[in-house]
């Protein structure tokens, strides 16, 4: 049940037809994970704890450079040298303290995986590395848990959710990491700001349950033309390595 | 027929454009049209768009009028109105 504080908080919000006091409970009792708090994963926090999400985990390793403030907008300057993981925590304590941020300065990997997933009810893949984002596509296949997949270059960004057992997987429409994909990739902060922005209603949608989820699509955004398109995927590939094993609904 | 063709993220950059229209005819493929790009793009636009086979990348989506296909061999059928080629971004 909602408290007098949410009844207030969200007081716009619960005018949003669909939503409603349901949906915000099912916002304020949901776990996410949020995979790199950059360009996209930082923003995507950001509008999740705006929303109402009761816990958001923060996984990033690494220290705030100079070269990420175009981008990197929960982020300051003063933090330069420090864990980009903790200015995000600290921004997102300021703007909502009622919500529980979990700071942790490692990026996903093999040895957390598993624990890191079963803490979350969702995940947003922001990462910037394919490679990091298999591992996180197999372990919440083998977890069932749902995934947002989040991604940019340049102008242009695309939003996939996943549901395991549902939906085709990571490695259903990338069977093998993609062997071109370069760390470094060029970005305006507000094309990965309105990736995030898609991204974090996508999530936000399915947790609360109204509006239409993009299920078995990819959302295309070209910010040069300023065009949304949709694309609707294949289905599940049957000798899927990752979800091929699942029952097949799709 | 002629038909659109979309290219996004880093095969717009080996094109030149994120858009162009080209004349198919009947038995034109995804295959065929790659190959015909691929003389255009040179080595940037195979280096993403092909295996070190020469074979269509496994990572390349390409959705005809909307719809992901997978089969690059098929011939277009004939009332094709767009091609959309959509290599793998994980940009964060
Ligand atoms: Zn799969």
């Amino acid at each position: 049940m909602l408290s007098d504080t949410d009844r207030a908080t969200y007081e716009w919000q619960l005018d949003v037809p669909g939503l409603g006091e349901c949906g915000q409970e099912k916002l304020g009792s949901a776990t996410a994970l949020v995979s790199r708090v950059g360009g996209l994963g930082g923003p995507l926090a950001m509008s999740l704890a705006a929303a109402g999400i009761g816990k958001i985990i923060l996984v990033h390793a690494g220290n705030l450079q100079e070269a990420d403030l175009n981008r990197q907008t929960l982020m300051s300057r003063q933090w330069i040298g420090k864990p980009r993981v903790e200015c995000a925590a600290e921004t997102i304590a300021r703007f909502k303290p009622e919500i529980e941020v979990v700071p942790v300065n490692e990026n996903f990997n093999a040895d957390n995986a598993h624990r890191l997933v079963s803490m979350s009810d969702i995940v947003f893949d922001c990462a910037p590395l394919f490679e990091e984002r298999f591992l996180m596509n197999r372990e919440c296949v083998r977890q069932g848990k749902p995934i947002i997949d989040s991604a940019m270059y340049s102008m242009q960004g695309q939003v996939m959710t996943i549901v395991p057992g549902k939906t085709p997987c990571l490695a259903c429409v990338y069977p093998e990491i993609p062997s071109h994909w370069k760390r470094r990739f060029p970005v305006i902060g507000a094309v990965s700001c309105l990736v995030a922005q898609v991204g974090a209603l996508e999530g936000i949608k399915l947790i609360s349950g109204f509006g239409e989820v993009s299920i078995g699509e990819m959302i295309l955004i070209d910010a040069e033309t300023m065009s949304f398109n949709k694309i609707k995927l294949a289905p599940r590939r049957h000798d899927c390595a990752v979800c091929g094993g699942l029952n097949l609904d799709s | 027929m002629r038909i659109a063709l979309n290219f996004r993220g880093q095969l717009a950059n080996a094109l030149g454009g994120s858009s162009d229209q080209i004349e198919v005819n009947s038995s034109s493929s995804i295959n065929s049209i790659l190959q015909d790009l691929a003389f255009r793009g040179g080595t940037a636009f195979t280096d993403i768009a092909f295996d070190c086979h020469g074979k269509p990348s496994r990572t390349l989506l390409v959705a005809v009028d909307g719809e992901q296909i997978t089969d690059f061999e098929m011939a277009l059928a004939p009332d094709t109105q767009e091609i959309t080629f959509i290599p793998p971004i994980a940009g964060g």
